[in-house]
């Protein structure tokens, strides 16, 4: 190590060379060249315009549109530039007929930002347009930007297909890849599937003079085209779909469809609903205040967000459960008299008269509470839980939705937490027969229903069949996972036959819906609830050989299952098949006709041996 | 007597002041065009690097000296842990609870304390290729490992400084020459006219400080070849590191990102003329023209609204620091302490060059910050810490023998 006086004295020549070279580069731009820049910058020529893509549409499973688009122009304005000419703000308002006060309000949206561009009003009329660009040259500030608004040519499904809207700063943090202002789905599969239906953004570079009107392309600047998002081939059946929703109008209740085979949800309806279109343009804070205090709660989603007790569809769950333990067997039995005495309280079974000697076959059939009582004291939580959980019980089914329901499913943890230690076996009572504690939505029960006609496992529900990029089909990104619930084929096909009997049984609850031409599994369920009359239920699933769909019905206070929601699983059922519904009622007609012949002529013969003046 | 008397440095200290005031002010006029919350950070990190400074200046030298190796082993280690769990956009932080230190940052100060605690050692002769070599695998371990962030701004930092330390150490240039030819041939790789005027530039040069024409010319050949090699490797490479390269290499061809960054910058300074547009008063800077302003692009708000006065005072007062550290360093006794005082100029000199020259069009985009005015804590940190060293190793220039 040697230091050299003259290296140093080299070194700080060059750093004065650079410090030069600096200072010449600056003068360069700052004071040769200076004209051209301030020129640019006076007139703030660059403006990079984008160039929204066109959002993917949606269509059902048939090719049916659900989704369309179509361009609106949106008029925009520099804040600082429309402060800067009162004149202008004040033709802009005559024109608009905005109030001064929301104009003021719309300007500030992007605090501190003074030149990036703000939506004054969207939606703008073609005259008003014309109005506007006459007086261009005295309005600086102002251009219009087209934008996609949605339109739903076929208005069903609301809920599921959601809806989009400028992303505000609140749920900034959901969209990393977009910025405050950006056109994204809100909602729905439109918010679940956003990126693939929103494409890719290009981006215009062009040249505009200090009134912001347009010269013509920036030299230079290539602009990049945009590349339009993908459509979602759906797995909803639209008309399924239509009929479901009409079927439950007037109502508040939910429909759900599955393929059980492939997860692929045919039917997904909540009533009420909105039009879809509802959140396509302007909404109105009074109008927006009204949906949302609207007692019916018209904007919930209740096929993923609802949550309703089961009531006896949870049975079948139940009893696999007590038979795949090994907690009784398929002889086991009890005597309901109308109710169970536990304690200083009585449970009892909705049959207040009692069913007498019940199995399993009845147990299922005519709905016996009394039989799950017993079987849910006799498993226990542990066991209950161990084998509850492997249907899809307490937790997401996955389904491309967002903030889907989990429901709850109690465990001895749920119930330590919950009664604090202090639960009884009535709360095991209650949660035997699907009430009390146990939650569930229209769309899992629909899924446990798929499970049990697959025989033991299903597939995550799911509403994309395909993503659609130009003529390009492709298998959408979904996990589609298939969940194995591990109970064996004995006692599966035993709680298939039992589900059988009741729309085939002799005392079936859903007897009277019975189809000669088509063999239907099913379940009534009828779940009490606090605020008023029950909630009915109904699951079914059909063929019964080689089931081919699924179904879970639920219609908030509709009082009993075999009323209320029966039928209309059954309309939805035929209605899939192809069955039209005139045949049935004619053979419902001819039944009745023979049960009142039949019961004519069993009075008649009680009446023989006796006077005749029993027929007076 | 002499060794009780303490001569005060302090032209560092003021000029560091001044230009935190302008650098701040430069940061609040742009976090006014885009997000206020800025200033307030940059504000704490400046408060937090006055007392890294104070705390740098008190160091005793010896305490330094004794403690090279820790603080580069601590700097190596973080370089490493970096690669794996490195959070942020670029993967180039390691989060500390609310904090986000960027270690390539601080390892620029690691590696000017190990150089010069190696240069400072009597034996430690740069004419032998023995010493030659441990330099290079010291200053090229962090090199490597800042370069597979990848970080390829701040890693070509570390060979100016060390280049420029040893030879004010005594490297012989031809060592230089030959030692910095391979990276100088691959960057010119991409055009052969250039490569063919640089390998000839260097068999020239090797021949006229005294080697035999023949060794002169195999070794132009081998560097040569190496070179045109490389954009055949960088066809090897995956899309994205190539992306990178390339868009280091010309950033031209990313219209979008840098290009357009670039154009904005120009129209910014330039439109600024000589007095500048007034502060909070720049429309390209309060118009949020230019994306990410605050960092990189901090010089732009001076040249647009403090004019060319407000620039060149800036890029001056830069100077007159880097030069005063040079000119300490033939003042001050100590071998290490004149090691770091090189180290820190050279430091400061290559990225404020390297920035300024980017904002104004002459230097290829690379996203090296510019020190004391660029948002963001890490370099703030080295940068004070840096200057701190430089202020106390100066100021007991005569009270250590």
């Amino acid at each position: 190590m040697r230091f050299d006086p003259n290296r140093l004295n080299a070194l700080i020549l060059v750093a004065v060379l650079l410090c030069l070279v600096l200072l010449f580069r600056l003068a360069r731009l700052q004071l040769v060249q200076s004209d051209l820049y301030l020129r640019q910058s006076q007139t703030n020529r660059v403006r990079v315009i984008e160039k929204p893509p066109l959002r993917g549409l949606m269509l059902d499973r048939h090719g049916q549109l659900l989704v369309d688009n179509y361009p609106s122009y949106t008029l925009m304005g520099i804040p600082r530039v429309i402060r800067q000419n009162p004149d202008a703000r004040d033709t802009l308002l005559a024109i608009t007929g905005i109030d001064s006060v929301e104009f003021e309000k719309r300007l500030e949206k992007i605090p501190g930002n003074w030149y990036t561009p703000v939506r004054l009003l969207r939606d703008v009329p073609f005259e008003m347009m014309a109005a506007i660009e006459e007086r261009r040259a005295r309005i600086p500030g102002v251009h219009f930007r087209v934008e996609v608004k949605r339109a739903y040519p076929n208005p069903i499904a609301s809920h599921t297909l959601g809806h989009i809207g400028e992303l505000k700063i609140e749920r900034r943090e959901e969209f990393p890849n977009f910025q405050e202002g950006d056109i994204v789905g809100l909602a729905g599969l439109e918010q679940q599937w956003n990126t693939v239906l929103t494409g890719q953004r290009g981006y215009e570079y062009l040249e505009v003079d200090a009134k912001g009107r347009i010269i013509g392309p920036l030299p230079g600047m290539e602009s990049q085209d945009p590349s339009p998002g993908s459509d979602l081939i759906l797995t909803i059946d639209l008309e399924l779909q239509q009929t479901a929703e009409q079927l439950l109008q007037g109502w508040a209740g939910s429909a759900v469809c599955i393929e059980p085979k492939t997860g692929e949800v045919l039917v997904l309806a909540s009533v009420p609903d909105y039009p879809p279109e509802t959140f396509a343009g302007t909404l109105s804070p009074a109008e927006w205040k009204a949906l949302q205090d609207d007692p019916m709660k018209p904007l919930i989603h209740r096929a993923v967000q609802g949550s309703y007790p089961p009531g006896s569809t949870f049975k079948m769950a139940v009893l696999a459960s007590g038979l795949e333990s090994g907690t009784i067997s398929t002889s086991w039995g009890v005597t309901c008299a109308g109710g169970y005495q536990l304690g200083r309280r009585f449970f009892r079974c909705w049959n207040h008269g009692g069913h007498g000697e019940v199995e399993h076959r009845l147990s299922i059939e005519s709905s016996c509470d009394v039989f799950y009582y017993l079987l849910g004291r006799q498993m226990g939580i542990e066991t209950y839980y161990e084998y509850m959980s492997r249907f899809p019980f307490g937790q997401k089914t996955g389904i491309d939705l967002p903030h889907e329901n989990a429901g709850i499913l109690p465990s001895q943890e749920y119930l330590d937490k919950r009664y604090g230690g202090g639960w009884t076996e009535g709360q095991l009572f209650n949660i035997s027969i699907g009430q009390g504690d146990v939650l569930t939505t229209p769309l899992q029960c629909a899924t446990f229903t798929a499970a049990l006609a697959n025989g033991g496992w299903w597939i995550e529900p799911h509403l994309v069949k395909h993503v659609k990029n130009g003529s390009t089909y492709q298998d959408p990104d979904l996990p589609l996972t298939r969940h194995e619930t591990g109970f064996s084929d004995e006692v599966m096909k035993l709680v298939r036959d039992d589900m059988l009997a009741v729309t085939e049984g002799p005392r079936g609850t859903a007897h009277w819906l019975q189809d000669p031409r088509l063999q239907v599994a099913g379940k009534t369920g009828t779940s009490q609830n606090p605020h008023g009359e029950d909630h009915a239920l109904f699951v079914a699933f059909a063929p019964f050989e080689d089931p081919e769909i699924a179904v879970a019905v639920v219609v908030e206070h509709g009082e009993h299952g075999s009323t209320a929601a029966a039928p209309i699983a059954y309309k939805l059922i035929r209605k899939y098949f192809g069955l039209d519904e005139e045949t049935w009622q004619q053979y419902r007609w001819s039944v009745l006709r023979e049960r009142a012949n039949q019961a004519r002529a069993d009075s008649l013969a009680a009446a023989q041996p006796d006077s005749p003046e029993t027929l007076e | 007597m002499n060794a009780l008397i303490r001569q005060d440095e302090w032209y560092i200290p003021i000029l560091t002041l001044i230009l935190l005031a302008m650098g701040l002010t430069a940061v609040y006029s742009a976090s006014m065009g885009t997000d206020s919350s800025l200033f307030t950070r940059q504000l704490i990190y400046v408060g937090v690097g006055i007392v890294l400074f104070a705390v740098a200046a008190f160091l005793p030298e010896r305490l330094l000296f004794a403690f090279t190796f820790i603080i580069y082993g601590v700097v190596l280690l973080m370089l490493v842990v970096v690669l794996f769990i490195g959070t942020g956009p670029t993967g180039r932080w390691i989060g500390v609870g609310a904090f986000h230190i960027q270690p390539s940052e601080l390892a620029k100060l690691g590696i000017i304390i190990a150089v010069a605690n190696l240069l400072s050692d009597k034996r430690f002769d740069l004419s032998q290729w023995k010493y030659v070599i441990l330099l290079a695998v010291v200053s090229g371990l962090p090199f490597v490992l800042i370069l597979l962030e990848p970080d390829l701004g701040t890693s070509l930092v570390i060979p100016v400084i060390v280049g420029v330390m040893a030879y004010w150490a005594g490297l012989p240039l031809l060592v230089l020459v030959i030692v910095s030819s391979p990276l100088a041939v691959m960057l010119a790789s991409t055009n052969p006219y250039t490569l063919t005027v640089i390998i000839g530039l260097l068999i020239l040069f090797a021949y006229w400080s005294g080697i035999r024409i023949s060794l002169a010319v195999v070794w132009g050949i081998i560097v040569g070849a190496a070179g045109s090699l490389a954009p055949v490797m960088l066809n090897k490479l995956q899309p994205y590191q190539r992306a990178r390269l390339t868009a280091f290499l010309d950033p031209e061809a990313d219209p979008l990102g840098a290009g357009y960054q670039l154009i904005q910058s120009k129209v910014a300074i330039g439109s600024g003329r000589f007095w500048g547009k007034g502060l909070l008063e720049g429309s390209q800077t309060q118009g949020g023209f230019l994306p990410e302003q605050h960092t990189d692009f901090i010089f732009s708000v001076i040249g647009e609204e403090l004019g060319f006065v407000g620039a060149a005072i800036g890029v001056i007062l830069f100077w007159v620091l880097i030069v005063r550290m040079l000119w300490l360093a033939r003042r001050v006794e100590s071998p290490f302490a004149r090691l770091i005082l090189v180290g820190v100029a050279t430091m400061f000199a290559f990225q404020v060059l390297v920035n300024i020259g980017m904002v104004t069009g002459i230097m290829p985009v690379t996203g090296l910050p510019l020190p004391l005015f660029s948002y963001g804590g890490s370099s703030m940190m080295t940068s004070m810490i840096a200057l701190g060293l430089a202020t106390g190793l100066a100021s007991r220039r005569r009270g250590h023998g």
